[in-house]
């Protein structure tokens, strides 16, 4: 039960993170409680609130709640408290009745408040100019360019690229074509070797042995490398994936569907072979009409 | 066709159609368009449910949703004009557009006793707002899944059958968005925007109509808490506007859902549902005690319905927000009536509760 009630108070405290709503919303209750608490409005308002905030806070309510929606995003239960609403109402009750200029300065002191104790959403950092309608990272629309102009130059039918956390976010959602090996956060990926070279390729860890390998097994034809490093592409290159560009901090290589075994596939070659046939089972099982063709990708 | 006709189009299917479709609900009463605006967005949201739910069961291509689902928003948008042509037409018809009162009239917002400035600024705040999150990008990979399958649905031309992360088959059912399916309403309305990119309709033109959509929800509660009061009403609105501004300090509340992923379903709960919910509520369970006319019942209920199609947490926080006036309004001395009446408003989220365990 205390357990319970310091989680919803802990995620309350986290809700507001390091803002001054929650005490402002403290503020505006208590003085509309004190002010005005005869007014039917204010009755109608505060009301639902309390009940609301019950609901999240008493630890009966609270575990049930938790267990409906999850721990993890139980702070959306907050989204029913009509905090913004009760705290204009309780700025406007405070300035309604004063006369003209009195009321202009109220407001302007409301105004001040407001502004003083928040943080301003396009300062914080939250917005940025884009060159690009589809407002993705300007990297991605010249990624994607650059792997279909390659695919269509070398007579490749389908892009299928495997590439970091963020491309793997972006990527998909700026031209659907490409295919992936898995998505964001490694989520829908196709089997045990896609987490691991989401893995790998997100946390830079320079096995690119591994990495190629694991291209290789899934079948994909490009590798998108994110690195700095000024020997990357030699050593990329080194297990049969020859660089095809390079964009920023990211690097392409193309993995061909025949290069010869790399070392590790020379040490592991039975558990290679049988995760070959395995990834093979595994694609057919993921499309229930059967149509991945050797390539690993869906038919026309 | 060019992007900018594309827009239009999509600009078409995103304000006048769900401002007339919102008319057909209102019987006997003049045009009112923020409630109405509203109005029909429950009415597109709930229609797209309906119609997406057993088109994704059956694994119908995404253009035959598209075909079905413009036909009901525009059934709807004609229904909504009929009815406003029949209220205008039995009350005065051009006695009422001399004296002001035409459907489209501006003349009342400039009159003395109607105009504030504080109503003035907060709306230019708010356009400011609408402008930034138009022209300005954010960066959010919950995208890489709501916008994500959009794109891929219209890439693919299905409905839920193909992986946004990957574009390959989904190997099971996505049941958490399936019942949710918002993406696909996206898709649809890029369809039906001469195949505006999905990104550029949610970035662009989503994010200025929803952020506007969630302000006219808070005008419709300083409008209920002031009647009489356009400064106060002017105050109201002008702090909420400064109030979601400036709660960058944290990215989990209603303020900045709002305004950083305004396209996203979560984001339109939070700042667009659920205040008309909590409009609808006090206007449904807790009168305001003066000579106002009700919203209808079933507004409720396509409230609710809605917030189920744009998210998996409207299953449980519409009902929950209905159920807390509801029990409000009762220690209000409200008549028990409300009770069945707010029963029968939850039932979709009661259904799509079963279907998922079914699934």
């Amino acid at each position: 039960m205390i357990e319970t009630l310091k989680h919803a108070v802990s995620v309350w405290a986290l809700f507001w993170s390091d803002g001054y709503v929650a005490h402002l919303f403290a503020a505006a209750v208590l003085l509309l409680l004190l002010l005005k608490r005869k007014n039917r409005t204010v009755r109608q308002l505060l009301l639902p609130a309390a009940l609301a905030l019950l609901l999240f806070f008493f630890p009966l309510t609270a575990r049930l709640l938790m267990k409906m929606v999850g721990d993890d995003i139980y702070w959306r239960i907050l989204w029913i408290v009509p905090v913004f609403p009760i705290l204009a109402f309780a700025g406007t009750e405070l300035a309604r009745r004063a006369k003209k200029l009195p009321r202009f300065l109220l407001v302007l002191l409301l105004l001040g408040v407001t502004v003083l104790t928040g943080k301003d959403m396009y300062q914080a950092g939250n917005y940025t100019r884009l060159h690009n309608l589809q407002q993705v990272p300007e990297e991605v629309p010249h990624i994607c360019n650059l792997l279909h102009t390659w695919a269509q130059e070398n007579g490749l039918p389908y892009v299928y690229a495997a590439a970091d956390d963020h491309l793997a976010t972006w990527l998909r959602i700026y031209d659907p074509t490409i295919l992936m090996p898995y998505g964001r956060y490694g989520r829908d990926a196709r089997n045990v070797y896609a987490r691991a070279l989401h893995s790998r390729l997100s946390a830079q860890d320079g096995e690119f042995a591994k990495i190629t390998n694991d291209a290789k097994l899934l079948r994909c034809r490009f590798l998108i490398v994110p690195g700095t490093s000024e020997d990357l592409d030699a050593q990329v290159a080194s297990y049969g994936c020859p660089w095809i560009g390079r964009i920023n901090d990211y690097h392409f290589f193309y993995v061909p569907p025949d290069s010869p075994l790399t070392e590790i596939e020379e040490n592991a070659a039975g558990d290679a072979g049988s995760a070959q046939n395995e990834n093979t089972a595994e694609d057919a099982a993921a499309s229930p009409d059967g149509n991945i063709t050797e390539e690993g990708a869906p038919e026309e | 066709m060019g992007m900018m006709i594309r827009m239009a189009l999509a600009c078409f299917w995103l304000v006048p159609v769900p401002l007339l479709c919102g008319q057909m609900f209102f019987r006997n009463r003049p045009f009112a368009w923020p409630e109405s605006i509203l109005a029909g967005i429950l009415f597109m949201f709930s229609a797209a449910e309906v119609l997406i739910l057993p088109m994704t069961f059956l694994r119908l291509p995404l253009h035959v949703l598209t075909v079905c689902c413009a036909a009901v928003f525009l059934a709807g948008t004609a229904a909504g004009l009929i009815r406003l042509c029949r209220f205008y037409g039995k009350n005065g018809g051009r006695d009422s557009v001399s004296a002001g009162k035409h459907p489209f009239s501006m003349k009342h917002l400039f009159n003395r006793k109607e105009f504030s400035w504080y109503l003035l600024a907060a709306v230019l705040v708010i356009l400011l707002q609408m402008a930034v999150v138009s022209y300005f990008g954010h960066f959010d990979q919950d995208d890489a899944f709501y916008v994500g399958a959009a794109t891929t649905a219209v890439q693919t031309d299905t409905i839920f059958e193909i992986s946004a992360y990957t574009g390959f088959p989904y190997r099971t059912l996505p049941k958490r968005y399936v019942l949710s399916p918002f993406p696909i309403l996206l898709a649809v309305i890029s369809r039906l925007s001469a195949g505006l990119h999905p990104a550029v309709l949610a970035h662009v033109v989503y994010a200025p109509v929803f952020v506007g959509a969630g302000y006219l929800a808070l005008w419709l509660l300083a409008r209920r808490f002031y009647p009489e009061e356009p400064d106060s009403r002017g105050i109201f609105l002008l702090l909420s506007a400064l109030l979601y501004w400036f709660c960058g300090y944290a990215s989990r509340n209603q303020g900045s859902f709002l305004l950083l992923r305004p396209w996203q379903g979560k984001a339109v709960l939070a700042g667009v549902l659920l205040p008309f919910l909590f409009y609808l509520c006090l206007q449904l369970f807790l009168p305001s005690g003066q000579k106002e006319e009700n919203e209808p019942w079933f507004l409720l209920f396509l409230g609710i319905l809605a917030s189920c199609h744009v998210s998996t947490m409207g299953v449980l926080l519409a009902p929950l927000t209905a159920g807390i006036f509801m029990v409000s309004a009762l220690l209000q001395k409200a008549r028990p009536n409300i009770i069945w009446r707010t029963i029968l408003c939850c039932l979709p989220p009661l259904a799509l509760g079963i279907v998922y365990l079914i699934l």
